[in-house]
C-alpha cells in the first residue's frame, strides 16, 4: 500500500466503512508511535469489534436503554479498574496510546463477563472506562456520558484517578525454578520477606515432589519476580 | 478495502448495534454539536483579547501539528496518524486541567498547487481553497479538537504579511559572534566604523565607497543573495528541491532536464549557529537516533585549512587530519571549483570540460555514493605541497563536492583507501607516512619493513590505523616516531599557523539555507531592486506586499534544454527587459522593480515559515506587542529528517516545549514519532532551536509592528473572508 501505488485507503472510505472513532482507535493501536507500521484491515475489525463490545456493556442493542446501574462493584473489577487508570493515566502522558488501548480493551473484556454474569454494568466502572475512552475516541465517549445523564461536554471532565490503595495487591504469584525450569507457581502476601517466600517455595508440594529429597545447593529470590532453586 | 461490517449492517441486527451507520449518527451529532458550542475554544490567558476568568487559572498548553499541505488528492491515510495522536494527547490533557490550544492551518503556497494550475489552466487560488475546503471536511469528520477560529492558510495576507515580517527581521540583522547574537545591522556599521569589527576586505571603513560599505554589510546579513548552485529546470522554468529530481538528472514533474546552474539565490545564514545548533542538543530531552540526525546534520568536524601554491593562485583545503599532509600526494578539485578553468592547461580542456559538464547532471548524493567507482581528470597544472614543497597534481573529480569545505582535498592515499585506489588507477605515487605494525605486513605475506625502508609499492591497500608518523619531517617539523594523532594534529596545526600555511579550523556540513524560488504560486519577498541592481529592503509599513493577481501565472518555460537563459515572471514591473517600476519606495528617490522570486520552497519553506509564524498570527492582525499569552507551542510536530532550520516554531526560551514528529510525514510506509514527555526547558529541537535563536538573535531590532492591512477586503479569496469574519467574530466574543 502506498501513495505511488495508488491503492491507499482513504480516511472518507475508513469513516464510511467503521467510523472516525474506530478509525482513530486503529491509528493509536498499532504500536507505539515511533515504529513503522504496515496497515491492517482485519485490526481495523478488530478495534470496531472492541467498541462495540464497549457500547453493548452500557447499550442494550434491542431496546436502547441503559445496562448501567448501582450494583456493587466485586473488589477484583475495582482492582482491575484502578490498575487500568494509573497504567492508562502514564500511557497518555507519556504518548504510549497503544499500551492504553491495550489495556483499556482487557478493562473492558473483564466487564463483558461480569455483564454475562450479573446482567448489568457497576457505573462507576462505566463511568471511569467511559473517561478514559474519551480522548481516543471521543464521540463514542460522549453519547455513553451523555446516556448516563449527564448534560455537558465530556471534554473539560476530570480524567479519573487511581486510588492507590487499590493498586496493592494483597498476594502475589512466585514462579519458583529448579534448575531453569519452571516446576511450580506459588502464591505469597505482598511483602513478605525473602526468607518467607523461600519457606513457602520449599514447602510447596510440587517443589517438594521435584526435589525427590535433594537440598538444593542454592537458593535465589528475586523479590517480586521469581524463586530460582540450583541443584 | 473490503466489506467488512456487512455483518453488522444487515437487516437482523438490533437496531441499537454499535455499526458503521450508528456510529457516523452519533459522530456527526457531536461534531455538530462541538462546533455549536465552540466546545475547544481556548480562551487566550492574556492580553487585550484574553480572558481569564474563562482560563479559570488553568495551566496553558499549546499544541501544534505540522500543517498539511492541501493537495487535490485530500487527506490519504497516513495524514491523521500524527493528528490522531496530538488530538488525543491534547484531550487528554484538557481532561486534566489544561488550557489546550490545539489548531491547525494549511501550508497552501507550492510548486504542487502551480504545477496543477499550469496543467488545468486554472488558477491555483481556486484550486488551492477548493482542496482545502475538502481538507477542513475530511479532518473534521475526523473528531479533531482543534480551534477552528484560529485556522490559517499559508497563502492569507494576512498571514503572510509576518513571514514577511520575519523575513524583514531577518535580513536586518546580523550575527556578532563575539556575544553569540545577532543583532541590528545598524550596530554592524557602527562596529566597522569604529574598527571593533573588521571589514571582510580589511580596508577601513571610512576609505570605502558605499557600494563596498554596502557589501561588506551584506556580507553579514543573516539573510542574503548569494549565487548558489541550483536544480534548474528551463522546461518548467524553476528551480527544484532534490526530491523533485529524479535519480535521472530529470524533473519529477515533466521530465525535463535538470541542470546544476549558479544562480542569484536569497540565502539565510544558519551556519553562523552551528555551534549553537549542537551545543543545544544536550539540552534536548529527545530520542537519541533523533539527536543524532541532527549531529550529523549539522556534522561538525575539526581540523585545519592548508593554503597549497599554483601558478592559478592558493587552492585552500579542509582537511581533518593535517598531520597526514607529508602523505599528501595530489589534491582534487570539485568539477565546480572556480579555480579549475584557470588550472586547466590546454591539452586537457576537453577532457576537464566533458568531465564538467556529466558532473553537472548528477546530485550530491549520487556523487558521493561509496560504492561507485571513482572517476577524474587531471587538471594538466600541479600544486605545491607546503610542507615539503613537493610538486603535486591537481585533478578534477566529481566527489568532491563546492558545498562541502572548500571543494578541494587533498588526497593521502597511503592512509586512505579511497585515495589509494585513486592513486594506483592514475599510477600517482603512494608515500607511506605511518609504520604499519609486523603482524600487518605478515598477514599480507609483505616482508616487515620500518622507517623510510618502506615500501608501498608492493601494497594491495592503504594502511588505516594507528601507527607511529614515518617520513614525516622538515626543517620545522618532524613528526616521527610519534604515535599520538591527536599530538601530530597539534604540531601540524602550529606549523602551519607559524609558516602562514593554514591554521586549525572547524568545519561543518550544515549548509545557509536557500529558501527563494522562481515561481509565482509564494509568498513574495518584501525586496525591491534599486537601479544598481541591489536589493532594497521595504519598510515595516508597507507589508504585506501582495501577490499580484495574474492572468498568466505560468512560469517562463523555456527550451528544456537551455541551460543558459535565465528565469524571469510576467508580472506587473518584474524584470523584463524593460524595467518599469512597480512599487515606489518612498524615502527613495528611485526605479525599483519587483523580484522574480518567491519564497516557497524549497524544502518546505512555507511550511516552516506557517510554523514560525503561527504564535503571531493565532492573535489575528495584532502586532506581537498585544500578545494573548499564548507564546509558542508546548508540543508541536514535525518532521525530524528535514533540515535544521525547516521546521522552526518561535520557541522562547522560558516555555516548555516538547516535540512529537512524524518522520516521512504522512506516509503509511514509514510514519514515525519521536515522542518525549513535556518539560520545562526541553526546547523543540535544534530545529526549533534554530528559530529560537533567530528570535533571540533579532531581540536586539526595535520591532514595530506591521500595520493592519489597508484593504482587507478588497480582493481577498473566500478563505481569507471567512477567517477574517471569524477573527472579527471572536475579537468581539
Amino acid at each position: 500500500m502506498g501513495k505511488s501505488l495508488k491503492n491507499i485507503v482513504t480516511p472518507d472510505e475508513m469513516y464510511d466503512e467503521y467510523g472516525a472513532d474506530t478509525f482513530r482507535l486503529y491509528e493509536m493501536s498499532m504500536g507505539p508511535l515511533d515504529a513503522s507500521r504496515p496497515w491492517n484491515t482485519r485490526d481495523v475489525v478488530g478495534m470496531q469489534r472492541f467498541l462495540q463490545r464497549v457500547w453493548r456493556n452500557v447499550v442494550d442493542e434491542s431496546t436502547g436503554e441503559s445496562k448501567v446501574t448501582d450494583s456493587d462493584c466485586p473488589t477484583e473489577l475495582r482492582k482491575l479498574l484502578h490498575r487500568t487508570i494509573d497504567g492508562v493515566r502514564s500511557d497518555m502522558d507519556g504518548l504510549r496510546f497503544n499500551t492504553a488501548i491495550a489495556k483499556l480493551i482487557e478493562l473492558n473484556n473483564a466487564l463483558t463477563q461480569h455483564v454475562t454474569a450479573h446482567g448489568s454494568t457497576p457505573r462507576e466502572a462505566a463511568l471511569a472506562l467511559t473517561r478514559m475512552l474519551a480522548p481516543l475516541c471521543p464521540h463514542m465517549a460522549e453519547e455513553i456520558w451523555n446516556r448516563l445523564g449527564h448534560v455537558e461536554t465530556i471534554t473539560y471532565e476530570a480524567f479519573p484517578d487511581a486510588d492507590p490503595s487499590m493498586l496493592v495487591d494483597d498476594t502475589m504469584e512466585y514462579p519458583v525454578q529448579i534448575n531453569g525450569k519452571v516446576r511450580a507457581r506459588i502464591e505469597v502476601a505482598t511483602g513478605a520477606d525473602l526468607a518467607t517466600v523461600e519457606s513457602i517455595a520449599l514447602a510447596d508440594e510440587r517443589v517438594v515432589a521435584a526435589l525427590a529429597g535433594a537440598t538444593p545447593k542454592k537458593v535465589i529470590v528475586v523479590p517480586g519476580r521469581m524463586v530460582n532453586l540450583v541443584l | 478495502m473490503s466489506s467488512a461490517s456487512n455483518d453488522q449492517t444487515g437487516d437482523d441486527a438490533p437496531s441499537l448495534r454499535y455499526t458503521a451507520r450508528l456510529a457516523q449518527d452519533i459522530e456527526v451529532r457531536w461534531q455538530d454539536r462541538w462546533e455549536r458550542e465552540g466546545t475547544f475554544e481556548a480562551p487566550n490567558p492574556a492580553g487585550p483579547i484574553g480572558e481569564p476568568s474563562k482560563v479559570a487559572g488553568r495551566p496553558k498548553l499549546f499544541v501544534l501539528d505540522m500543517f498539511p499541505y492541501p493537495s487535490g488528492a485530500g487527506l490519504h491515510v497516513g495524514h491523521p496518524l500524527g493528528y490522531i495522536a496530538t488530538d488525543v494527547y491534547a484531550r487528554f490533557k484538557r481532561m486534566t486541567g489544561f488550557n489546550v490550544l490545539h489548531a491547525l492551518g494549511y501550508d497552501s503556497f507550492g510548486l504542487p498547487a502551480e504545477q496543477h494550475a499550469i496543467t488545468t489552466g486554472v488558477h491555483p487560488r481556486v484550486n488551492t481553497e477548493s482542496n482545502v475546503a475538502n481538507m477542513r471536511r475530511q479532518l473534521r469528520r475526523l473528531g479533531l479538537g482543534h480551534d477552528a477560529r484560529r485556522s490559517v492558510s499559508t497563502t492569507d495576507e494576512d498571514f503572510y504579511r509576518w513571514t514577511q515580517w520575519i523575513f524583514l527581521q531577518v535580513y536586518n540583522s546580523w550575527y556578532d559572534e563575539r556575544i553569540g547574537k545577532a543583532r541590528p545591522i545598524a550596530e554592524l556599521e557602527a562596529a566597522y566604523a569604529e574598527g571593533s569589527i573588521d571589514t571582510p576586505s580589511g580596508d577601513s571603513w571610512s576609505s570605502m565607497t558605499s557600494a563596498q560599505r554596502r557589501a561588506a554589510v551584506d556580507a553579514r546579513r543573516l539573510a542574503y543573495l548569494s549565487h548558489a548552485p541550483v536544480n534548474w529546470c528551463p522546461g518548467l522554468g524553476t528551480i527544484l528541491a532534490n526530491e523533485e529530481v529524479t535519480a535521472d538528472g530529470r524533473s519529477d514533474i515533466g521530465n525535463y532536464p535538470v541542470f546544476k546552474k549558479n544562480m542569484r539565490q536569497w540565502m539565510m545564514r544558519i551556519t553562523s549557529y552551528a555551534d549553537r545548533l549542537l551545543d543545544d542538543l544536550d539540552r534536548l530531552d529527545w530520542p537519541e537516533p533523533i539527536k543524532l540526525m541532527q549531529r550529523n546534520w549539522i556534522g561538525r568536524s575539526e581540523g585545519a585549512r592548508v593554503d597549497f601554491g599554483s601558478h592559478a593562485g592558493i587552492i585552500t583545503v579542509f582537511t581533518t587530519r593535517p598531520d597526514t599532509l607529508f602523505g599528501a600526494t595530489f589534491m582534487v578539485l570539485a568539477p565546480e571549483h572556480p579555480l579549475v578553468e584557470a588550472l586547466t592547461t590546454p591539452d586537457n580542456r576537453d577532457a576537464v570540460h566533458a568531465y564538467r559538464d556529466a558532473a553537472a547532471t548528477k546530485d550530491s548524493i549520487d556523487r558521493q555514493d561509496e560504492t561507485r567507482e571513482k572517476t577524474g581528470v587531471f587538471t594538466g597544472s600541479y600544486a605545491v605541497n607546503p610542507v615539503n614543497g613537493a610538486r603535486i597534481p591537481v585533478w578534477v573529480a566529481d566527489y568532491v563536492l563546492m558545498g562541502y569545505g572548500t571543494g578541494a582535498i587533498m588526497a593521502v592515499p597511503c592512509g586512505d583507501q579511497r585515495d589509494f585506489e585513486f592513486a594506483r588507477r592514475f599510477g600517482l605515487s603512494i608515500p607511506a607516512i605511518q609504520q604499519p605494525p609486523s603482524e600487518w605486513f605478515e598477514t599480507r605475506e609483505l616482508p616487515i619493513q620500518s622507517g623510510s625502508a618502506v615500501d608501498t609499492s608492493a601494497w594491495s591497500e592503504a594502511f588505516v590505523g594507528d601507527g607511529a608518523y614515518i617520513n614525516s619531517s622538515n626543517d620545522g617539523v618532524s613528526l616521527d616516531g610519534i604515535a599520538s594523532i591527536e599530538e601530530g594534529k597539534r604540531l601540524m596545526n602550529d606549523w602551519l599557523a607559524t609558516n602562514g600555511h593554514g591554521e586549525a579550523t572547524i568545519n561543518f556540513k550544515l549548509r545557509d539555507w536557500l529558501f527563494s524560488r522562481q515561481r509565482y504560486w509564494g509568498e513574495p519577498f518584501p525586496i525591491v531592486y534599486d537601479e544598481d541592481d541591489q536589493p532594497v529592503a521595504l519598510p515595516e509599513s508597507m507589508l504585506p506586499v501582495l501577490l499580484p493577481e495574474l492572468e498568466d501565472f505560468k512560469p517562463q518555460a523555456l527550451d528544456p534544454n537551455d541551460d543558459v537563459t535565465d528565469p524571469f515572471l510576467r508580472w506587473p514591473g518584474a524584470r523584463s527587459g524593460a524595467r518599469s517600476p512597480s512599487i515606489s519606495v518612498t524615502d527613495r528617490e528611485r526605479t525599483v522593480v519587483r523580484s522574480t522570486s518567491c519564497r516557497s520552497g524549497p524544502g518546505r519553506a512555507g511550511t516552516n515559515c506557517a510554523i514560525s509564524i503561527r504564535p503571531i498570527r493565532i492573535v489575528s492582525s495584532m502586532p506581537p506587542s498585544r500578545s494573548t499569552g499564548w507564546g509558542p507551542p508546548t508540543v508541536a510536530t514535525g518532521p525530524p529528517g528535514t533540515p535544521v532550520v525547516s521546521t522552526c516554531t518561535w520557541v522562547a526560551s522560558s516555555t516548555p516545549c516538547c516535540i512529537f514528529s512524524t518522520r516521512a510525514f504522512g506516509t503509511r510506509s514509514s510514519s514515525t514519532s519521536a515522542t518525549c514527555p513535556v518539560r520545562n526547558h526541553s526546547i523543540g529541537s535544534s530545529i526549533r532551536g534554530t528559530c529560537r535563536r533567530t528570535r533571540t538573535a533579532i531581540r536586539g531590532v526595535k520591532r514595530s509592528p506591521p500595520p493592519r492591512s489597508r484593504s482587507a477586503t478588497a480582493s481577498i479569496s473566500t478563505t481569507a473572508k471567512r477567517s477574517l469574519a471569524n477573527t472579527a467574530r471572536w475579537a468581539r466574543a
